[in-house]
């Protein structure tokens, strides 16, 4: 289950247009979860590589079902 | 707002009365590919997207519509369904300074929520602030912006330009026959017996039914290009003919929303030409004679009684008014 802390996390990435140009470049999966990590545990977040995996299961999902 | 600057909106929808907008980030990647959908899945492979799409009030989606640097629409596209009407757009993504969105879901949604319990106003509202949105200058370069709508949005011409009434339309039609030879062999959306029964009624599934497959197919087709004889005679939309492309690029569409071309951008939008618009990894092969060929009988039958009716009209107005 994705924590809360990772939800806010979210939020504030949507809040801050230079960490998602920093982010979004990164294509590789695991590098990607890697900095997720890092950026968020240095931003005082309580969250670990396993939520960003399960972001990254539920996004496939929301998008593959997005018509449904 | 800032925040906001690489965001698209790749989906909405109408949740217990409320309207949402789900959104992608795209960086500074234009809309190049022959659909709307095929650039946002590119961008949707990125584990960024995946983990930090966002869904939102349609607030947000006005605060963007709000914005300052918005490119106003240059034209409209509208479209029979397999008749060169992506060969257009894929000219002009061509070059960066046009912004071109065909065929969006999102604008389509807008758009069908009108055919659920969305009032008329609200819908134009949220369609004004979705082209808005679409029409953000993300790069610095954008001055033109196009808009192809889907097939079956002929049925919302009222309703799209009661929204733009300044913004110039065209329709792009081909021989009956070809085009339904083309959704026999692999139909679209719209040729779902169904899909469209919202907004015609008369052809639900039950009436899908009654007739044959060939015969609905062309009901659609008539149907969706009946609406565009009603608005070209009214003077305000441009017809163009299949067998006028790509040349009508360059001449007619380019001086019905004002554009005007360089040589070296004709022989650049010429080039695009040699490949197939929707899956530009293949050569362009003309087909006009396959199609005929493969078509049945019955289908050339319903072709000719159901759709000629209207593409004669069609032809007629479009010579009358290009003579």
């Amino acid at each position: 289950m994705t924590s809360n802390s990772f939800e806010q996390f979210r939020e504030m990435v949507f809040a801050d247009q230079a960490l998602q140009s920093q982010l979004r470049e990164l294509v590789d999966r695991d590098e990607f979860i890697k900095r997720v990590v890092e950026v968020g545990v240095a931003r005082g977040f309580n969250f670990n590589d396993k939520d960003v995996q399960h972001a990254i299961l539920e996004g496939r999902r929301a998008w593959n079902e997005r018509y449904l | 707002m800032n925040h906001l600057r690489d965001w698209v909106p790749f989906k909405f929808s109408v949740t217990r009365s409320e309207p949402l907008v789900d959104w992608c980030n795209l960086g500074l990647a234009r809309f190049i590919e022959p659909f709307f959908e095929d650039t946002i899945a590119q961008s949707m492979r990125l584990p960024f997207n995946l983990v930090f799409q966002q869904q939102t009030s349609i607030d947000v989606l006005k605060e963007v519509a709000n914005g300052t640097d918005i490119v106003p629409p240059t034209g409209f596209i509208f479209h029979m369904s397999r008749c060169g009407s992506t060969l257009i757009t894929q000219m002009l993504a061509e070059f960066e300074e046009n912004i071109v969105i065909s065929e969006a879901p999102p604008i389509d949604s807008v758009i069908s929520s009108r055919n659920d319990s969305a009032s008329d106003d609200s819908v134009k509202l949220w369609l004004q602030w979705m082209v808005a949105a679409f029409g953000r200058r993300r790069s610095g370069a954008e001055k033109h912006y196009f808009i192809k709508f889907d097939a079956w949005n002929t049925l919302d011409l009222d309703l799209i330009a009661g929204v733009f009434p300044t913004v110039p339309s065209l329709f792009v039609y081909r021989n009956p026959v070809e085009v339904l030879a083309s959704q026999l062999r692999e139909p679209g959306m719209h040729v779902v017996p169904g899909f469209l029964e919202k907004r015609l009624p008369q052809l639900n599934v039950t009436a899908a039914l009654e007739m044959s497959r060939e015969e609905y197919c062309a009901r659609i087709l008539a149907e969706i290009c009946e609406p565009a004889v009603a608005r070209a005679q009214a003077g305000p939309m441009l017809l163009v003919n299949y067998e006028e492309l790509p040349n009508a690029v360059f001449d007619r569409i380019a001086s019905h929303f004002n554009l005007a071309f360089e040589p070296a951008e004709i022989s650049a939008m010429l080039d695009k030409t040699r490949f197939n618009a929707k899956r530009p990894q293949l050569f362009f092969e003309a087909d006009t004679e396959t199609k005929k060929r493969e078509v049945s009988d019955d289908a050339r039958r319903v072709a000719e009684t159901l759709v000629d009716p209207i593409y004669n009209r069609l032809e007629e107005i479009r010579l009358r008014t290009t003579a």
